[in-house]
């Protein structure tokens, strides 16, 4: 949405809706604006949905390493930020993650490759992990995402990786393929890079809640 | 040969779903192609086939008294077939998204329906053909079953949470937490006093539902359940499902004897069981896989 293309109506509406008229009485007209054009730059999409999945396990212990020494999987850091709509922090947030093994099988015994996360003072996450294997009904290597916080409607997702062989090395043209992946921006662009004693991956996904 | 089924059937299809008519002469599996064969269940041979569908199907479910169909395509809609005619008797509109769980209760009045993406089940009126009740619920619906007064509804969803509903007044009368990974297969037994839920932790968990109270877990499944059936006694009970990782891989089909919790029988099967049934006298047993056969097998051994 661009500031020019409002009419004064909409953008005081606006404003009203985001709550920066609380205080609008003792602002000129252009501090309002230019507070107005801060929450919209700041305000993002919510993250897009994806299915549960059937092997979700309640319970995961909240552990930064899901990494045993030893483990045959490609080492990967998952980590990210997680806001509301408005751009702003949230409190309580619990972030369950989980996905298979290097082969595609998910641990229902234990909670291996399971974690419930919480965010810091400045709403970061990170966990370190494995890249998830493959298995037949979902070709597509992928984390699963539970996100829940007091005030936040519960959100449900997936991140895949771009440099899946599934996306054919072209994740713009091939992430609806086989109608597995819904949404291009849950397809996250990996680094990989040298670290101590072997190549490792590294994704980005933050995450942006919506308030119930 | 033990590990050799008693009949094959054969089907042009996948079949999604098996049951035995009442009186256990025939076996009917209702097909992916939108068509539901009849087999003589003594000779393995195709007595009949009803076409009545030709969407690319989705949830599907077949009465309890084996006189409906109930499915839904990719479309907003559910669509229900009176089975003797071949004719749609509802076009169930007015969704937001479309539907994947389904389930007839027993006395055939009521269709309930789940959406992934909507996190609540509609109940459905099947004399009129309009939407009844919107029930809400837990995150991914995994199963919907109904009790055989058809007083409750049962749900079980992959947030691992199975909630029962009272489905004259729409109150929601129990929540089971305990259970720690989804379950996919439902079943209730006859009198209705027990029912059982089997999933990815290829447990049966047996409870009773005066207080909804865990009583039994049958173990020893090699593979997560996704179908499970009980004898019209309610003493032998079947049980399939798939391999997690690998469909393709063989997985086996557990028959259990209720009142000791043994294992009268590990049947093999090739891979994705899709459906398993027991004949009125509880002495056959059917098994629908992947493959687009049905396999008819003893339940017991041989002595």
């Amino acid at each position: 949405m661009k500031f020019s293309g409002l009419t004064r109506r909409q953008a005081l509406e606006s404003c009203i809706s985001r709550g920066l008229l609380l205080s609008g009485a003792a602002m000129s007209q252009t501090k309002l604006f230019a507070a107005w054009q801060a929450a919209e730059a700041a305000a993002q999409k919510p993250t897009a949905r994806e299915v549960l999945g059937p092997f979700y396990k309640k319970g995961a212990p909240n552990m930064k390493q899901l990494r045993p020494a030893g483990d045959p999987g490609f080492p990967l850091t998952v980590a990210g930020k997680v806001v509301n709509t408005k751009g702003q922090l949230v409190e309580g947030v619990k972030i369950d993650i989980w996905h298979s093994d290097h082969h595609g099988r998910y641990d229902l015994v234990g909670f291996k490759y399971r974690s419930q996360l919480t965010a810091d003072e400045k709403g970061l996450y990170s966990v370190e992990t494995i890249l998830p294997g493959h298995y037949d009904d979902r070709p597509a290597q992928h984390i699963h995402y539970l996100i829940s916080a007091p005030g936040h409607k519960t959100l449900v997702t997936q991140a895949y990786f771009a440099t899946d062989p599934f996306f054919e090395g072209d994740p713009d043209k091939k992430f609806a393929k086989r109608n597995i992946v819904h949404n291009r921006e849950l397809v996250r662009p990996v680094s990989l890079y040298e670290g101590p004693g072997a190549p490792r991956a590294a994704i980005t996904f933050d995450i942006c809640l919506e308030t119930a | 040969m033990a590990d050799t089924p008693e009949r094959i059937l054969t089907a042009e299809a996948v079949v999604r779903q098996v049951a035995f008519t009442a009186d256990g002469a025939s076996l009917m599996g209702v097909c992916q192609d939108g068509q539901v064969r009849f087999w003589d269940a003594q000779t393995g041979t195709l007595q009949r086939t009803i076409p009545w569908s030709k969407d690319d199907l989705r949830g599907l479910t077949l009465s309890p008294d084996r006189k409906l169909l109930a499915a839904s395509g990719p479309e907003k809609v559910i669509k229900v077939w009176e089975l003797k005619s071949g004719e749609m008797r509802h076009r169930l509109p007015a969704l937001s998204v479309a539907p994947g769980e389904l389930a007839i209760s027993p006395d055939g009045k009521t269709l309930a329906s789940n959406a992934e993406a909507e996190n609540s089940i509609r109940l459905w009126d099947l004399a009129t053909g309009t939407q009844r009740q919107v029930l809400p619920d837990g995150l991914g619906n995994s199963g919907l079953l109904f009790s055989p007064d058809s007083s409750l509804l049962v749900g079980a969803n992959t947030d691992t949470v199975i909630r029962v509903w009272h489905t004259g007044t729409g109150k929601q009368v129990a929540a089971i937490e305990e259970l720690p990974v989804a379950m996919f297969a439902l079943v209730f037994s006859p009198d209705g006093r027990f029912f059982g839920a089997a999933g990815a932790d290829r447990t049966i968990h047996v409870f009773e539902t005066g207080g909804w109270k865990k009583v039994a877990a049958l173990n020893g499944q090699p593979e997560m359940i996704t179908a499970l059936a009980l004898a019209p006694q309610g003493r032998v009970l079947v049980a399939g499902g798939f391999d997690d990782v690998t469909v393709k891989n063989p997985v086996k089909v557990l028959v259990w004897d209720v009142p000791s919790r043994s294992v009268l029988r590990t049947l093999p099967a090739r891979h994705r069981v899709q459906s398993v049934a027991i004949s009125p006298d509880a002495r056959w047993v059917a098994v629908a896989d992947a493959e687009k056969t049905v396999h008819i097998w003893a339940a017991a051994p041989k002595a």
